[in-house]
């Protein structure tokens, strides 16, 4: 249970599952919402306090995004970033994405109000009382149907690991995957995490395309399989050393202009050989692996794409 | 150099694309009414002629002119009564809706240009009368943004180009470059 009035948050001020707010933040929300509790915040990309609270007047649970105006751009109103933030969020309108359901505008912040949403993949895999076996194909064709709309409108999520796929369930029905953690189109630059980062970024590439998203989904569908992540390192290099590992080191043939972008890729002389996926993944029936490995094409350009893996066999029944 | 090859058939994410630009225009365009009265033809003239003369203080990008009166026709158009709302400052309804004009167009500015900035502009504008302050155009905004629904990246006819570049080629067509330029 979360807090409920003003008063009570001076009572929190060293505790992590309260947010700390300004005195202008606290005023707001109290007056418009109740029971605020912090949401768990584990993903590195995410910017600003995201609250989980009850609306006073509907009494409807929601999630709110503050995006604080930085101090020196107050005169100017509503910066340009948060402006462009905001529209693209209020734009998307599709079961897979998590729906923004009002902004917000005060002097010194703006409000994003979010549906609620009860669980985030990291936690429905970790947790034994929920079941996700039947569910993996479901998972991933949902999440992918997100991705499709996000690509379709022009926008790199660039930032997707579990904590970025969401579940909204009831009883009666079977959950609902919700991408979260969109930013601006194209213009972002990558921030998440290493393991599920795709290999041109790790590379260094600046140059990168949509095809980013889909290497951090194909990580996603091996996670949901072994149900625990595919590239465990932190550093980024170590990172890139676990994909080659696993999947061998790229050559000019097999990525065209490889070399251009990584220097060192002409010293795997002889290249690493890549492991054979269905020794990896025992449980994971063939045309599963087939997907798998077109996810987890090391060439961009030859990656497949959202619409594509929608149509793939083992997503089509 | 073959202009097909320029404008090849959309694939499944375009398509998916102008189908939702179809579904979604109408909900982007001034109410059908609006140009049929003649008080709103008049008033949307002066707000042309004010967008038009301030932007070009702003940036060469013609979509921030453009946007601004798109945003400009919503707004008038759904809410006939915006200009008596305690958060457009002015002594006559000229400085009213003059606000309404510039509120509109920093807007536009701000979702095509990253470092615009509104103190910038208006201390360009000092020497004209009836001076508008940062906290009215703040105000304003705010309105705009809140009656608009924070709906700031309208499906508008530029959206459709690709998708009858075809029709366009019976009457002499278009070359890529041209639409790019568009």
């Amino acid at each position: 249970m979360g807090i409920n009035k003003l008063e009570d948050l001076k009572w929190h001020e060293h505790d992590i599952a309260i947010p700390k707010l300004s005195t202008n933040q606290a005023e707001f929300l109290f007056r418009f919402y109740r029971d605020l509790e912090r949401v768990r915040i584990d993903t590195l990309s995410c910017f600003g306090n995201v609250i989980s609270c009850i609306q006073r007047f509907s009494n409807e649970r929601v999630a709110v995004k503050i995006l604080p105006i930085p101090q020196d751009q107050i005169i100017n109103g509503i910066p340009s970033s948060i402006l462009n933030h905001a529209s693209i969020l209020k734009d998307l309108d599709h079961p897979n994405i998590v729906r923004l359901l009002q902004v917000v505008a005060t002097e010194e912040d703006v409000y994003l109000v979010f549906e609620n949403v009860n669980l985030n993949l990291e936690r429905y895999i970790t947790n034994p009382m929920l079941s996700i076996d039947t569910l993996e194909r479901s998972v991933l064709r949902q999440a992918l149907s997100g991705l499709a709309y996000l690509h379709s409108h022009n926008i790199v999520h660039a930032d997707i690991d579990p904590f970025s796929i969401l579940f909204k369930y009831t009883l009666e029905e079977p959950p609902v995957v919700k991408l979260c953690g969109i930013r601006a189109p194209k213009t972002s630059t990558s921030q998440g995490h290493p393991s599920y980062k795709a290999p041109e970024l790790l590379m260094g590439s600046t140059n990168y395309s949509t095809a980013i998203d889909i290497w951090s989904m194909g990580c996603m569908f091996a996670h949901i399989i072994k149900r625990r992540p595919l590239f465990n390192a932190i550093e980024e290099h170590r990172v890139l050393a676990e994909i080659f590992c696993l999947l061998g080191t790229p050559t000019e043939e097999t990525w065209p202009g490889v070399s251009s972008i990584c220097k060192f890729i002409q010293a795997f002389n002889p290249p690493i050989q890549p492991k054979d996926l269905a020794e990896e993944f025992p449980t994971l029936e063939p045309v599963g692996l087939d997907l798998l490995s077109k996810m987890l094409c090391l060439c961009p350009n030859s990656r497949i794409s959202a619409y594509e893996a929608l149509d793939h066999p083992y997503l089509r029944h | 150099m073959d202009s097909e090859t320029e404008f090849p058939v959309p694939n499944r994410m375009e398509s998916e694309l102008i189908k939702e630009y179809f579904e979604t225009e109408s909900r982007f365009i001034a109410v059908r009414s609006y140009y049929q009265i003649y008080q709103n033809v008049l008033i949307r003239k002066d707000a042309v002629s004010i967008i038009a003369r301030v932007s070009r203080r702003i940036d060469s990008d013609t979509y921030i002119p453009y946007l601004a009166m798109n945003y400009f026709d919503r707004l008038c158009s759904r809410n006939t009564n915006i200009m008596k709302d305690k958060d457009v400052e002015g002594r006559s309804a000229e400085e009213r809706f003059r606000l309404i004009a510039m509120g509109c167009l920093t807007i536009s500015a701000k979702m095509r240009t990253k470092n615009f900035s509104v103190d910038q502009l208006l201390s360009a504008m000092k020497s004209r009368k009836g001076n508008i302050t940062h906290q009215m155009v703040k105000k304003v905004e705010n309105l705009i943004l809140d009656e608009l629904n924070w709906k700031m990246l309208p499906v508008t006819a530029f959206c459709f180009l690709n998708h009858y570049y075809p029709y366009f080629k019976e009457f002499g067509g278009f070359r890529r470059r041209c639409i790019n330029e568009i």
